[in-house]
């Protein structure tokens, strides 16, 4: 701790941490269950590789794709998800929901690697298609006993913020072997889904 | 450490230990009013409306986010009157969820009516909204001067948000306000499954 100024930050954070460490009495009276509700939908999303790989390499594509892909596909993915999720939870059967999942792997990572630039026409409903398996595999998971909105917007959060995580990841493409490294996540996205189609199947 | 460093320092360190905190049955120690206001802003899901509405009429322009501001706080604080007065009760979890959709989904869609339609939406969606809570206060025992609390919540909110939206004309912001959109109409969508299979 020879710098004088970071002896000053960690003697703050320091500071910081020794005051957390005197909670109060906390009276959640009637909104009691809200944060539970909240950070179990928050948690969902990442509760599985599949669902990772999957929402990560569509920020991903998009930030490869650029504008306005780049911010259309992570809005578009957010809604069809709840809306599979919706169908999840009525109880809706859509077929084939694990081998979807585990292709939206693959073509997401097949897409990444090879720099596949598809039009918006094409790439938002592949995109949306691709969200209704996963919403619709977290819809029939739900736990029930949680505040429903609470837990819903931890949920669309979580998985927008993993578009947002890809999309911070794609901006490694402006350095000098940032495209090569991307086209590798991409690949290791694809191995990814071949090894989830292969579970799918088992 | 500068003196600001040290001033955010202290400040992040007191936001860590907190204190005493009675959620929703809010008793802020400086009466009703304060109570109301603590009550808006302790309630997450009216926050999230809230704001999403703010974000829809910010994104309409000045004229559309002039009238949304007058009239939001204002039908919130009339239906919250309407509803203590009258003791209304009722359940609006379904409707709740499909007003978030719908209210996203126009932020997400950049959908732009005109200034009367936003007037009507703001108004519309703010009494609703302040329906809920006249109700919620008295079922809580609060005293109706927490309604003006809340009202007053609102205002600052409403004027919070929408001025920022509204200023904020960069094309990354746009796009941050229709991202966050979809996420308010997702979340509602998603809401709308689980209330319909939780009632079955």
């Amino acid at each position: 701790m020879t710098n004088p100024r970071y002896a000053k930050f960690l003697l703050g954070m320091g500071l910081c941490v020794a005051l957390a460490g005197f909670p109060d009495v906390a009276f959640a009276h009637a909104e009691a269950g809200a944060a539970s509700g909240f950070l179990s939908g928050f948690m969902h999303p990442i509760s599985g590789w599949d669902h990772i790989l999957a929402m990560v390499a569509v920020g991903l594509w998009g930030a490869l794709l650029g504008p306005p892909a780049l911010w259309i596909l992570p809005i578009a993915f957010p809604v069809a998800m709840a809306a599979g999720g919706m169908l999840g939870l009525l109880g809706i059967p859509l077929p084939w929901v694990e081998i979807g999942i585990a292709v939206s792997s693959i073509v997401l990572g097949l897409f990444i690697l090879t720099n596949m630039q598809l039009s918006l026409v094409i790439a938002i409903p592949l995109v949306m298609i691709f969200a209704l398996f996963h919403g619709h595999a977290h819809g029939t998971e739900l736990s029930p006993g949680a505040d429903a909105v609470l837990y819903s917007l931890g949920f669309v959060i979580a998985t927008g913020l993993l578009h947002a995580f890809g999309i911070a990841v794609g901006a490694v493409d402006a350095l000098p072997k940032g495209r090569v490294a991307i086209r590798a996540l991409g690949g290791g996205v694809l191995l990814g889904g071949v090894y989830f189609l292969l579970g799918a199947f088992a | 450490m500068t003196p600001y460093r040290a001033g955010l320092v202290l400040s992040f360190g007191a936001l860590l230990a907190p204190s005493a905190a009675h959620a929703h049955l809010v008793n802020s120690g400086v009466g009703p009013f304060y109570d109301g206001a603590l009550h808006l802003i302790l309630s997450p899901m009216d926050i999230v409306r809230l704001v999403t509405l703010c974000l829809f009429a910010g994104a309409q322009g000045p004229q559309s986010a002039r009238s949304a501001v007058i009239l939001a706080p204002a039908a919130w604080l009339l239906a919250g009157v309407a509803a203590y007065a009258f003791g209304a009760t009722g359940s609006f979890g379904f409707a709740n969820a499909i007003s978030l959709f719908l209210i996203g989904g126009l932020v997400a869609f950049d959908l732009r009516p005109p200034p009367a339609v936003v007037g009507a939406v703001a108004a519309g969606f703010a009494g609703f909204l302040g329906l809920q809570n006249g109700m919620a206060l008295r079922s809580d025992g609060m005293d109706w001067v927490a309604l003006l609390g809340t009202a007053a919540a609102v205002l600052v909110v409403v004027l919070s948000v929408t001025a920022l939206v509204v200023s904020a004309t960069a094309f990354p912001f746009r796009v941050a306000c229709r991202v966050l959109g979809s996420w308010a109409s997702a979340t509602g969508l998603l809401s709308i499954g689980w209330i319909v299979a939780a009632s079955r």
